[in-house]
């Protein structure tokens, strides 16, 4: 077996892993970087932007307590403190690691608004707008994430990057993590080193793991046609089988808070193409799915103030809590040519359409291909059959709907009134959503420096985890939300490896000490 | 004309989804394999469409 010794091992080429590779090679470590897939990137190659808080004491100060009053504290002050400190350097960082994004955020929040209104496009609840936004620079029809990846990975420093090495196991003894045994091409590579960073990913490719830490008792489908409202999941989460999460647990390390980063959509056929692209769509249903009308449950009634219906994880939550998992979009023929004369109320910019084109005829497609959760028809009566929900339920909605419409005020749920619009006219339009999440959060609990932490949260000597497998510090328990993944990658990857420099410092000035007595 | 996909390839299946008569996933393999050694008539501008589309500029067309 080959057998090498380095200062530290990072398992994973994601943000985390290339953030935790190139600060310590910076540093003056030796590394080695264990990926095992053929390519680099993993889930870190779909993200498109980067929001980060302000590089500015006030607005990290604001951005810290937002976050945390957010969580009710259920998140981890101290990782949430270095996280927001790291995020606004990573804008003058990244530019040295070749890595391109906008010039300018394209959404950004001044200090005196901070917490007050809606984030930035899915999975941001509101008032939680602490981010600044830059778009990353892309290729083809394909996602920022990929180019930072390649521009990381091409970063000369000495990095060992082994790609299609899987880790078999992590090297402990009493309790102190010292290496890891890895499986290359060419056989199996023991390394020793004095520390480990798991940034391997998340679990969303693991049935059994996705099922039993969903966080809402969800029935997994890994087919993405979730027919019968099943959880699936929709973001780069191939081969993410989470298997160095499970070894991080062998050596002691504790969950900490898993579960998935719930979305709404719209089950296929005819929705998505196959394949692993989920910012592709075969037609503007994902843009009317956006849109804040009328939504009902399975029972014909409504459960939430529809203006958060561009809020991917607010909506996510809200549809697990009803019958079926489902929650159904309604309207009429009226807002339909609103749709496509003035264009969507709510505007997405992975699905930027500035009018829907015959929707009519959009609708006829799905359902032809047998699409059960896109309906259109000539009485209410009918589409709430087609639903499977009771008719009379759904009249009694929709009258109560109208006359809030009317008036110009939803006594039930507060809706902003510019989004009433009555349900009168056919033909009639629904789109029923089921869930599905972005990706995996969690799996390895940490304290503030990333150090994997155990049940009674004493740090495990010499294993640190970063990026999606250590999310659940930020997120707080229920998950705050789904997004920021990228500026959390790299900045975890960063703050891991920064600790572990100054673990090496100590340690080196520790024996030069003992040397000279 | 021949089209070469280079090791950088992420496997996001958007090459698969513009030209599946040129590209497919092999799952099993963890590898996006093209289907014909040379590109048949009438498909060159599916290929150039691919290679344009590609989100890490690794496909290569070589007449």
């Amino acid at each position: 077996m080959e057998s090498i010794r380095t200062d530290v091992v990072v398992v994973g080429t994601g943000g985390a892993g290339m953030a935790a590779a190139i600060t310590a090679a910076e540093g003056g470590a030796k590394v080695v970087v264990l990926e095992k897939r053929p390519f680099p990137g993993g889930a870190s190659n779909t993200p498109v932007v980067l929001g980060v808080v302000r590089n500015d004491p006030e607005y990290r100060d604001r951005a810290f307590q937002v976050h945390m009053n957010m969580t009710r504290w259920t998140a981890n002050p101290h990782l949430v403190r270095n996280w927001v400190n790291m995020t606004g350097e990573l804008i003058e960082w990244l530019p040295r690691q070749g890595v391109e994004f906008s010039a300018q955020p394209v959404v950004s929040t001044p200090l005196e608004r901070m917490g007050t209104e809606r984030g930035f496009g899915g999975g941001f609840p509101n008032g939680y707008s602490i981010l600044d936004v830059y778009l990353l620079k892309a290729e083809g029809q394909g996602h920022g994430g990929s180019v930072m990846i390649k521009a990381l990975v091409a970063k000369e420093l000495g990095i060992d990057v082994r790609l299609g090495t899987p880790v078999k196991q992590l090297l402990q003894n009493d309790g102190v993590v010292h290496g890891v045994i890895a499986e290359g091409k060419d056989g199996q590579v023991r390394i020793e080193s004095k520390a480990v960073v798991l940034a391997c990913g998340g679990f969303g490719d693991n049935r059994e793991m996705v099922s039993r830490y969903n966080g809402f008792d969800l029935p997994y489908d890994p087919d993405r046609t979730a027919r019968e409202g099943r959880l699936f999941m929709l973001c780069n989460h191939l081969k993410l089988t989470g298997e160095c999460i499970q070894m991080a647990w062998e050596a002691g390390a504790d969950r900490g808070g898993m579960s998935v980063s719930l979305m709404n959509n719209i089950p296929d056929p005819g929705i998505r193409p196959p394949g692993n692209t989920p910012w592709v769509s075969l037609n503007q249903m994902r843009a009317m799915q956006e849109q804040p009308y009328l939504w009902v449950n399975q029972h014909g009634e409504r459960f939430i103030d529809e203006s958060n219906s561009n809020d991917h994880f607010t909506m996510g939550q809200a549809i697990a809590r009803q019958k079926d998992h489902f929650g159904t979009l309604i309207f009429d023929a009226d807002t339909a040519r609103h749709l496509e004369t003035d264009g969507p109320d709510y505007q997405y910019f992975v699905w930027n359409v500035k009018v829907l084109e015959d929707i009519e005829g959009q609708f006829r497609k799905t359902m032809e291909l047998g699409n059960p959760h896109t309906v259109m028809t000539d009485s209410l009566d009918e589409l709430a059959k087609r639903l499977d929900i009771d008719p009379k339920a759904l009249s009694r909605t929709v009258d109560e709907y109208n006359r809030c419409c009317d008036r110009g005020k939803d006594s039930l749920f507060c809706k902003d009134p510019k989004f009433l619009r009555p349900v009168r006219k056919p033909k009639f339009f629904a789109l029923r959503n089921c869930i599905g999440a972005y990706g995996s959060i969690g799996g390895i609990k940490t304290n503030g420096n990333l150090q994997a932490v155990a049940r009674n949260l004493d740090p495990i000597p010499g294993l640190y985890a970063a990026g999606d497998v250590a999310i659940a510090g930020i997120y707080g328990e229920p998950p705050l939300l789904g997004s920021a993944v990228v500026s959390f990658a790299l900045a975890s990857g960063r703050i891991a490896a920064q600790a572990i420099l100054r673990r090496l410092a100590s340690e080196h000035a520790d024996a030069e000490l003992a040397a000279a007595r | 004309m021949k089209i070469e996909v280079g090791e950088n390839c992420i496997r996001c299946s958007l090459c698969v989804e513009v030209a599946p008569e040129l590209f497919e996933m092999d799952e099993a393999n963890d590898v996006i394999r093209v289907k014909v050694d040379e590109v048949p008539p009438g498909l060159e501008e599916k290929a150039r469409l691919a290679a344009e589309s590609c989100a890490v500029q690794e496909i290569k067309l070589v007449s």
